[in-house]
């Protein structure tokens, strides 16, 4: 699914009667593969989500779904039909007494069988590696964190969105959570979706992102592939942001002197790229 | 000062009809020592933070903090004072929406008169950076801001232990920086132990020894290079090496490196120098 | 910067009044509120609450956007009033439905009755500085305060539930847009789809309030913090 903003600017009420713009002439456009949103907090990031999700509404600009405008009439309805959005700390919206009945909730609410809910509630919580027999008939709230932050992205998982917006997916969570995570987030960019990531954690943006935008004071300030911005932690440092690990350690080994080819973003790149200054 | 500020004996807990959440724990932290606490959600380190603080009651074993045994009920307030918490959520810890007011509220409830609160709060804030934002409203501020009041909140009333309970995972990374600054400069003016709980190996890797915990129990403790480059161990806890070990073991299967792994970028730089 | 929610910069004679007699004159008119049962007298209640809101220049839509939030609650009060209320000289019946003329009556006060207290709460947290509240509920108690009332720890349960106030209201509005979301219905009306998106968003609510609660309490006492001077209460404690 191809989604346009062009131009959004959405403002909030402020401080004496003044109003601050959340969003400030918001042009880009996404379609398939995982984009990643970074800025930090108060940037816009989560607001730039709710408008494109069709939640939130912009004071000027358009939202474009395929083309299509998707302030009313046939244009929001297929957003609104087609996407799914996480936001930040999603498990604290649980309300159903069991994961089966939680992660099925949205699948019954728009009429679909109860055998075909079950099938897809066991696909996305094995996508986020937790099982249906397992956890089914447990109480959501009895979970741990880890588990309950997973149940809930499988909650949207399973409405197989075609756009797919996460809101820091991965904050807070331990190390092997967060991997099932970011798993589950490219199987989804593999299986069709659009997915938009919003997120302070650059090595996880660096781990499932294809391209990558900057949001400063509600304007874009960067615009690039992940290699370009991630991998460039001296850009990314420009911006009061922060690039992927093995990205900040080239920078540092470059500044005392080591060389250092390319803009690696993981350890076995880092580890390239020594090797490669080193023969150069 | 030979005195260990925590000096903990077999401590287990167990909340009721679970299995028990810590198990067996030891543990003693040196004053001024930086400690990082790591381990899988579930694992037992808030649990373990709380019982610093008296906040839950102690069941099984000894647990003494600045030389207080947490179960004497009637220097609890005492222990409390000195030792402080900074917790996760920067917006459920505040008391007052006004900033110099919530950093008041510690000294006040420790017996300090309205005037001397308010010095403590106005130095504590000067500490973390935020002087002259007394009036200001906390929810003003940005994440790693409210993270500093808290930790000035604390630091107005003199702890020597500090402990952080995975208080960057909920702000970004500029605001994680001052506050890693900002606690390490605490720690190098007043000599105040700091208990570093997270998800965060690089920040690990900066402590004076890392503590891994796994299922309640502590199973493993030592300096960040013997910790943290110990993948099996690490792996087991459900924990991966930071970045720099990763790189490492790559350029050392490689015949690139020879030696023991770095766990900083600092370290990975004078490895590669020398 | 985000501004105290509900705060409207202006200044009136209702910004600039004391908070402890803006606290007793809000009591005062709720009392008046609750005593008014006839149309006439919910008429006059209903004039001054006007006369109020034009005095305190934070316009219309400030004071009623509370009240406009809760018109799909107050319809279905009206329903189940007009429906339930009595099975006398029903206008109209279905099964066990009678619509009667005392129920509409009936359903109309208690709908304008819960209007009319909301609005004068709005008017307060529009004129009132969440601070400023606090202060003034402190100055009104202190006269109690010798009487055994614990002022201090009354004036800090006000100030942690208005600020905690704005943060679940934020989290209330993005709540029910996830929600509706997941429904697939964004668009959707109707008053049984409402009020079962009404139970979807009571329970998250309550849950993370009870959350912030707890969290709040475990930091307080970290603090120091003690109700009364003395014995050691050591919390029971929880998961983490």
């Amino acid at each position: 699914m191809r989604v346009t903003l062009d131009g959004v600017t959405l403002a909030y009420e402020g401080a004496p009667g003044e109003k601050v713009r959340a969003l400030d002439a918001v042009s880009l456009a996404v379609e398939g593969g995982v984009t990643g949103v970074m800025g930090q907090t108060g940037s816009g990031k989560s607001t730039l989500l709710e408008v494109m999700a069709g939640v939130l509404a912009p004071d000027a600009g358009r939202v474009l779904v395929d083309g299509r405008d998707a302030s009313g009439g046939a244009g929001a309805r297929l957003l609104a039909a087609s996407v799914g959005l996480v936001l930040q700390l999603p498990e604290r919206q649980f309300f159903e007494s069991t994961v089966e009945r939680e992660v099925g909730f949205g699948l019954l609410a728009r009429g679909i069988s109860t055998r075909e809910v079950r099938r897809r509630s066991e696909r996305a919580l094995a996508l986020m590696g937790l099982s249906l027999d397992e956890l089914g008939g447990r109480s959501p709230f009895s979970l741990s964190g880890g588990q309950q932050r997973r149940v809930a992205i499988a909650s949207v998982l399973a409405l197989r969105p075609s756009l797919l917006l996460l809101d820091e997916p991965t904050a807070g969570l331990d190390p092997r959570a967060r991997r099932a995570c970011l798993e589950a987030i490219r199987a989804a960019a593999q299986e069709g979706a659009t997915v938009v990531v919003a997120s302070h954690d650059a090595n996880a943006l660096a781990a499932v992102c294809d391209c990558v935008v900057a949001l400063e004071d509600g304007r874009v300030t960067l615009d690039g592939t992940t290699r370009e911005l991630l991998g460039n932690a001296a850009l990314m440092r420009e911006h009061g942001l922060e690039g992927a690990c093995a990205a900040r350690a080239a920078s540092a080994l470059r500044r005392a002197g080591v060389a250092v080819s390319g803009a690696p973003l993981t350890a076995e790149e880092l580890a390239a790229a020594i090797v490669a200054g080193r023969s150069s | 000062m030979g005195e260990k500020v925590v000096e903990a004996r077999g401590v287990s807990h167990a909340y009721v009809r679970k299995r028990p959440t810590l198990k067996d724990v030891s543990l003693d932290v040196a004053p001024g020592e930086l400690v990082a606490i790591v381990g899988e959600n579930g694992s037992g380190k808030t649990t373990l933070a709380r019982h610093l603080n008296a906040l839950i009651p102690l069941q099984e074993g000894e647990l003494r903090v600045v030389g207080i045994d947490v179960r004497d009920a009637a220097n609890v307030w005492e222990l409390r004072r000195l030792c402080g918490m900074v917790f996760q959520n920067p917006e459920n810890q505040f008391v007052s929406s006004v900033v110099g007011e919530d950093v008041a509220f510690g000294p006040k409830n420790f017996g300090a008169g309205e005037k001397d609160a308010r010095l403590a709060a106005s130095s504590a804030l000067a500490a973390v950076g935020l002087e002259g934002l007394e009036r200001r409203d906390v929810h003003a501020l940005s994440g790693g801001q409210q993270q500093r009041v808290a930790l000035a909140g604390v630091l107005a009333s003199g702890p020597q232990v500090i402990v952080l309970d995975e208080a960057t995972s909920m702000i970004d990374p500029r605001g994680r920086d001052e506050l890693v600054r900002t606690v390490l400069a605490a720690r190098s003016e007043r000599g105040a132990a700091i208990i570093w709980i997270t998800h965060d190996m690089e920040l690990a890797a900066r402590a004076d020894r890392v503590v891994v915990m796994r299922e309640g129990e502590v199973v493993a403790q030592g300096a960040p290079e013997d910790v943290l480059t110990d993948e099996d161990l690490l792996s087991s806890a459900g924990l991966e090496p930071p970045l720099v070990v990763r790189t490492w073991r790559v350029l050392q299967a490689a015949g690139a490196v020879l030696g023991p792994a770095p766990v900083t970028v600092e370290g990975l730089v004078s490895a590669l120098c020398a | 910067m985000r501004a105290p929610v509900g705060y409207v910069w202006a200044d009136s004679p209702l910004h600039r009044m004391g908070v402890p007699a803006k606290l007793l004159g809000l009591l005062a008119c709720v009392a008046l509120v609750v005593w008014a049962s006839a149309p006439l007298e919910l008429l006059t209640v209903a004039l001054v609450v006007a006369l109020l809101v034009a005095a305190s220049r934070v316009g219309w839509r400030a004071a009623c956007r509370a009240a406009w939030g809760l018109r799909w609650f107050l319809a279905m009060v009206l329903a189940f009033n007009a429906l339930l209320f009595s099975a006398a000289d029903p206008l109209f019946s279905l099964g066990p439905l009678h619509l009667t003329a005392a129920g509409v009556a009936q359903g109309l006060r208690v709908v304008v009755r819960t209007l009319l207290v909301v609005v004068l709460g709005t008017l307060l947290t529009c004129t009132t500085r969440p601070q400023e509240l606090v202060d003034g509920v402190r100055r009104l108690l202190r006269p109690l305060g010798r009487l055994g009332v614990p002022v201090e720890a009354a004036a800090l349960a006000v100030g942690v539930t208005v600020q905690f106030v704005p943060t679940l209201l934020r989290e209330s509005r993005q709540l029910m847009r996830a929600q509706a979301l997941r429904c697939g219905d964004v668009a959707s009306r109707g008053i049984v789809r409402r009020a079962a998106s009404y139970v979807r968003l009571l329970v998250p609510m309550f849950v993370s309030a009870l959350r912030r609660a707890d969290e709040l309490s475990l930091a307080m006492e970290a603090r120091g913090y003690r109700l009364d001077g003395g014995a050691a209460s050591v919390r029971g404690g929880e998961e983490e």
